[in-house]
C-alpha cells in the first residue's frame, strides 16, 4: 500500500507543483512558483474555447446518454423475460472492449466512405457523404456510445429501487402510463438520474481516445490539449495546469455524484 | 402497459442495442473480409487478415506484451488489493479513512491525469522507460477495482463462519485458508479479471509510458488508426476481443462470474 | 340483481404453469368477499386480473355488468390497497390521498373536502402534511385505505393488506376495515392466506388451492360443511381420517371403517359400501372422559387412546391423544377452572355425536 502511495500521491503532488512552474522540456526553468500557466489558459480565447467545447460536449453527451439510456434501463429493471441476462451482457459488452477498438469501429462506420454513408448513398437518401469524422456530430456519436453503458447501468439500479407497486398504485388510481411515468417514476428516479449524470459527465469530459481519433486536430478538447502539451510542444508546466483544471472539473463532479447518490431517497436510505 | 406502448418501447430499445453493439460487430465482421481495403459487408469471407498477421511483427509483439502486462498487473494488483480490502472491511484503525481515500482515488481521477502525473514523476528520477514503469502505472489504476470487488464479498461475509472454524480448533491462518478464501474466491477472481481487462484495454496511462520498443496493443492500434483504417487493425482487434471473451468464459465456468459483471462501472 | 363483480370462466397461464384454471366468481353489492388460500394458489393472480394488471387468457371480467377485461387498470375505477401499501414516498399524506382525485380532474376545493373526509374515516386527521416514511405501519395502512376509498371506487381490492402488521395491530385493523367497509357499503375483495382473518371478517369466502376455487361459502358453512379434506384442514383445525364406507345407517348417517377404527358420521353421500371417504372431526366436538379404573373401553363407547400431551391454552386445554396405528388426534376441552379431565399417560375414551363427525368425499 505504501507503494501505491508513492506511485500515486507523489506523482499527483508533483503534477500540482509543476502546474505552478513555467516548465518547458529542453529549456532551463527559472526557479520559483508562478500562476503564469493558469493566467495563460484563462487569458487566451483559444484555450477558453477548448474548455467551452469540452464542457459543451460533456453536457450535450450527458443529456443524450441519459435520455437514450433511460428506456433501456427501464426495460432491464422492469422486464421479467428470460433474455434479460443476455441484454445486460449487451450493455456491459462495450465496457469490456478497449475504447480504441470501439472508436475504430465508429470510424469504419462513419468515415466518408464508411458503412453509414455508403448505405445512405445507396438508398438515395443523401447526394453526397455526410461528414462525421472530425466534426462535433461524429465525436458526439462516439462519446454517447462511450458513456451509454455507464449511463444505463447507473439508471438500472435507480429504477430498480422504485417499487413497481407504486406504478401499479398510480394506475389503479386512474393515471395512464404517461402520467404514471411523469408523476411517479420520473420524480422518484430524479435524484439518481442527477447523480448518474454527474458520473457520465465526469467520464465524458475526461475522455481522450474518442476526441483524439474522431475529432482530429480541428476539434480540440481539454484531454487532447493536455496530450499535445505533454508529447508535442513539451510545455509540461502548462500541460500540468490544464490537467489540474480537468481534474477539478471531472473529479469534483464525481465526488458530487457520490454525495447525491447517498442523499437520493429510496436509493440507499429508506428511513 | 398498453400493447402499442410496449411496441414503441421495444423498438426504441432494439435500436439502442444495435447502436451499442454496432461498432464492435462491424470490427469483427470486417476482419473476415478478403479485400486489401476495408469492405462492409465483405464480398467474400476469408482468414487473410489472420494468416498474414506474421507480416506485422509490431502487432504480434504488442499483443504478447499486452498479454504479459495484463497478467502481471492482475497478479500484482490482486496481491496488493486483497490485504487492503481485508483491512478496510475488517478493522477500525487510525488512518482508515485515509487508506480508503488513497485506495479509491485512482478510480475518481481521469486516467489521463494519472498518466501524465506518472510521466512527470518518472522523468524526475530519470528512470529508464521500461516494462516496470508500465506495470506500476497499470497497477495504480487497477488496484481500486480489486479492493472494491474483494470488499463487496467481504461485506456480505458472515464472520461467524470463521469463528465457528476457530471454535472447532483451526488457527487463524487455517481458518482463513480453509473457510474465508474459498468463500471470497468469486470476489478475488472478479477483481483479478477486472484488473486484467482494464490493463489489457488501457490507453490513457500507457500512452505516456511507452517506448518505441514497448508498445502495448491498444497503443499500437491507436497509432495505426491515427494514420489509416486498414483491415489488419480489425483482425488484431478481434483477437483482443477474443482474449477477453475466452477469459470471461473460463471464469464463468470456475465460479458463476456473470453476476459480478453487472455491477461494473467506470 | 347484477353482481358488483363477476368473473366468468377466467383462465391464466404463464408458460407451462397454470396460475389459474377456469374460474368463476360473483361478488354481490356491499359484500366483503375473501380469496383465501396458501401462497401460489392463484388468489393474487385473480385479484390482479380484476385490477387489470394481468390480462386473462380467456373469460370475462364484469364490473356491475360491464365488461372490463381489456381495459387498462386506470379505466376500471377500482380502489386497491397493496401488500406493502405502495404509498408514494415523494408525496405527503394529503397528496397521496388526493392523487386519484387529481387524475380525475376534481376541482381543488372538492379535493380538499374529500381528502379531509377520507382521512377522518381512517382517523388520520392532522397527518396531511406528513410524508409516508414518517408514519408507523398502521398509519401507512390507513393512508393506503383512505387513498383507495376516496375515489369512491365501484369495487375495493385488498391484497394481503395486514400481513406486515404485528399481531395486535392486525386484530385492531381487522375490525376497523370491516366497520369501514360496512359504513361505505363498498363491495370488497380481500386476499389473504390467513384463515383466521377470513373467518372473522368475511361475508363470504372463496377457498383457493392450486389455481382453483375449491369451495365458496360463509365462514360457518366452510367450517361446518367443508367440501373436501383440503378445506377441512385449511379452515380451522380438524382430525381427518381416510377410510371406506362399511354400511349406510339412518338417512345421511354412514358407518366408516378408517383403518380398523369404526366411526359413525354424517354426510350427504350417497355412497355404497366400499366407497373411499374421509371423516372429519373438529377437536372441540370430541368429549374426552377418563374411564373408571379397571373399566374396559368397548366400541360402543367411542374410541380409546392414551394422553400423550396436555397443553394449556388459556380458554381451553388441548390434548394430544394417541389412538394406536400412528394416529394422534387433537381434542379440546374448555378450561373452566377445574382440574384436567385426564393426566398425561392416562387411558381415555373419546366420544362424539354422529352429526359432529363429517363424512366427505376423499379428495
Amino acid at each position: 500500500m505504501l507503494l501505491l502511495g508513492v506511485y500515486f500521491l507523489l506523482p499527483l503532488a508533483l503534477l500540482l507543483a509543476q502546474s505552478f512552474r513555467p516548465l518547458v522540456i529542453g529549456q532551463p526553468a527559472p526557479p520559483g512558483l508562478t500562476l503564469a500557466n493558469y493566467v495563460r489558459f484563462l487569458g487566451d480565447p483559444f484555450y477558453l474555447g477548448t474548455l467551452r467545447a469540452t464542457l459543451g460536449l460533456g453536457i450535450f453527451v450527458t443529456v443524450l446518454a441519459m435520455t437514450v439510456g433511460y428506456p433501456v434501463a427501464y426495460g432491464l429493471a422492469r422486464g421479467r423475460h428470460r433474455g434479460k441476462a443476455l441484454l445486460r451482457l449487451c450493455v456491459v459488452a462495450p465496457l469490456l472492449v478497449s475504447v480504441v477498438i470501439r472508436t475504430y469501429g465508429w470510424i469504419v462506420l462513419l468515415a466518408n466512405n464508411g458503412v453509414v454513408n455508403q448505405t445512405l448513398l445507396a438508398l438515395g437518401l443523401i447526394g453526397e457523404p455526410v461528414r462525421f469524422m472530425f466534426t462535433y456530430t461524429g465525436v458526439t456519436i462516439g462519446l454517447v456510445h462511450f458513456a451509454l453503458p455507464v449511463a444505463i447501468l447507473s439508471l438500472v439500479g435507480v429504477i430498480e429501487a422504485v417499487d413497481p407497486a407504486l406504478e401499479e398504485a398510480a394506475r389503479s388510481l386512474g393515471a395512464g402510463p404517461g402520467r404514471t411515468f411523469l408523476r411517479i417514476t420520473l420524480p422518484l428516479t430524479l435524484p439518481g438520474l442527477a447523480a448518474g449524470s454527474m458520473l457520465v459527465f465526469a467520464l465524458t469530459v475526461a475522455a481522450f481516445v474518442t476526441p483524439a481519433l474522431m475529432g482530429g486536430p480541428s476539434l480540440i478538447v481539454l484531454s487532447t490539449l493536455i496530450y499535445q502539451q505533454m508529447t508535442v510542444t513539451l510545455e509540461w508546466g502548462f500541460g500540468a495546469a490544464v490537467a489540474t483544471i480537468l481534474l477539478v472539473v471531472a473529479t469534483g463532479l464525481f465526488l458530487l455524484y457520490q454525495r447525491l447518490l447517498s442523499l437520493a431517497p429510496g436509493v440507499e436510505q429508506p428511513g | 402497459m398498453s400493447v402499442q406502448g410496449r411496441l414503441v418501447l421495444g423498438t426504441v430499445n432494439a435500436l439502442i442495442y444495435v447502436f451499442l453493439l454496432a461498432p464492435i460487430l462491424v470490427v469483427v465482421i470486417v476482419s473476415f473480409g478478403d479485400a486489401a481495403f476495408l469492405q462492409f459487408p465483405p464480398r467474400r469471407l476469408s482468414l487473410r487478415w489472420y494468416t498474414n498477421l506474421g507480416e506485422y511483427p509490431d502487432f504480434v509483439a504488442s499483443f504478447w506484451l499486452s498479454l504479459l502486462l495484463a497478467a502481471a498487473t492482475a497478479a500484482t494488483a490482486t496481491a496488493i488489493g486483497t490485504p487492503a480490502a481485508f483491512a478496510l472491511a475488517r478493522h477500525r484503525f487510525r488512518g482508515r479513512a485515509l487508506l480508503s481515500a488513497l485506495v479509491m482515488s485512482p478510480l475518481v481521477l481521469p486516467g489521463l491525469v494519472t498518466g501524465i502525473a506518472l510521466l512527470q514523476f518518472f522523468s524526475l528520477f530519470r528512470t529508464e522507460p521500461s516494462f516496470g514503469r508500465l506495470l506500476i502505472g497499470h497497477v495504480v489504476v487497477t488496484v481500486p477495482y480489486v479492493v472494491r470487488s474483494v470488499g463487496a464479498v467481504l461485506v456480505g461475509f458472515d464472520r461467524s463462519l470463521e469463528e465457528a472454524a476457530r471454535g472447532l480448533g483451526a488457527n487463524a491462518w487455517t481458518a482463513t485458508r480453509l473457510i474465508t478464501l474459498p468463500l471470497i474466491k468469486p470476489g478475488l477472481l472478479a477483481g483479478a479479471i477486472f484488473a486484467f481487462i482494464l490493463s489489457f484495454d488501457n490507453v490513457v496511462v500507457s500512452i505516456f509510458l511507452t517506448t518505441p520498443r514497448l508498445v502495448p496493443l491498444p497503443i499500437q492500434i491507436y497509432n495505426y488508426v491515427e494514420s489509416s483504417a486498414r483491415p489488419i487493425i480489425a483482425s488484431i482487434s478481434t483477437l483482443q476481443i477474443a482474449v477477453i471473451v475466452l477469459l470471461l468464459a473460463a471464469a464463468e465456468r470456475v465460479v458463476g462470474f456473470s453476476r459480478y459483471v453487472g455491477g461494473g462501472e467506470r | 340483481m347484477t353482481p358488483a363483480l363477476e368473473l366468468r370462466g377466467v383462465r391464466k397461464r404463464y408458460g407451462t404453469v397454470i396460475a389459474l384454471h377456469e374460474t368463476s366468481l360473483a361478488v354481490a353489492e356491499g359484500r366483503l368477499v375473501f380469496l383465501l388460500g396458501p401462497s401460489g394458489c392463484g388468489k393474487t393472480t385473480t385479484l390482479r386480473i380484476v385490477a387489470g394488471f394481468v390480462e386473462p387468457d380467456a373469460g370475462e371480467v364484469r364490473i356491475r355488468g360491464t365488461r372490463v377485461d381489456g381495459l387498462p387498470p386506470e379505466r376500471r375505477g377500482l380502489g386497491m390497497v397493496f401488500q406493502h401499501y405502495a404509498l408514494f414516498p415523494h408525496l405527503t399524506v394529503a397528496e397521496n390521498v388526493a392523487f386519484g382525485l387529481r387524475m380525475r380532474r376534481v376541482s381543488g376545493a372538492a379535493v380538499r373536502a374529500r381528502v379531509a373526509r377520507a382521512l377522518e374515516l381512517v382517523q388520520l386527521q392532522g397527518f396531511e402534511a406528513r410524508y409516508p416514511r414518517a408514519l408507523s405501519g398502521g398509519q401507512q395502512q390507513r393512508v393506503a385505505l383512505a387513498r383507495a376509498i376516496v375515489i369512491e371506487p365501484s369495487l375495493l381490492l385488498l391484497d394481503e393488506p395486514l400481513s406486515n402488521l404485528d399481531l395486535k395491530l392486525r386484530t385492531e385493523m381487522r375490525s376497523e376495515i370491516r366497520a369501514l367497509q360496512r359504513t361505505l357499503g363498498v363491495p370488497t375483495v380481500f386476499v389473504t392466506h390467513d384463515q383466521e382473518e377470513a373467518l372473522t371478517m368475511a361475508d363470504e369466502v372463496a377457498v383457493m388451492a392450486a389455481g382453483r376455487i375449491v369451495q365458496t361459502g360463509t365462514p360457518s358453512a366452510l367450517y361446518e360443511q367443508p367440501a373436501n379434506r383440503f378445506v377441512a384442514q385449511f379452515i380451522g383445525e380438524a382430525n381427518v381420517e381416510t377410510g371406506r364406507v362399511t354400511a349406510a345407517g339412518a338417512p345421511g348417517a354412514w358407518q366408516v371403517d378408517a383403518g380398523g377404527l369404526a366411526i359413525l358420521g354424517t354426510g350427504a353421500g350417497p355412497w355404497k359400501p366400499g366407497d373411499p371417504v374421509a371423516v372429519v372431526i373438529r377437536p372441540e366436538r370430541i368429549r374426552l372422559t377418563a374411564p373408571a379404573p379397571g373399566a374396559g373401553v368397548g366400541p360402543a363407547d367411542g374410541v380409546a387412546g392414551t394422553v400423550e400431551e396436555c397443553i394449556f391454552r388459556g380458554q381451553l386445554r388441548r390434548y394430544r391423544v394417541r389412538l394406536g396405528q400412528g394416529r394422534v388426534w387433537s381434542v379440546d376441552e374448555a378450561a373452566t377452572g377445574g382440574s384436567p379431565a385426564a393426566a398425561v399417560g392416562a387411558t381415555v375414551r373419546l366420544t362424539w355425536r354422529a352429526e359432529d363427525c363429517l363424512v366427505i368425499p376423499d379428495a
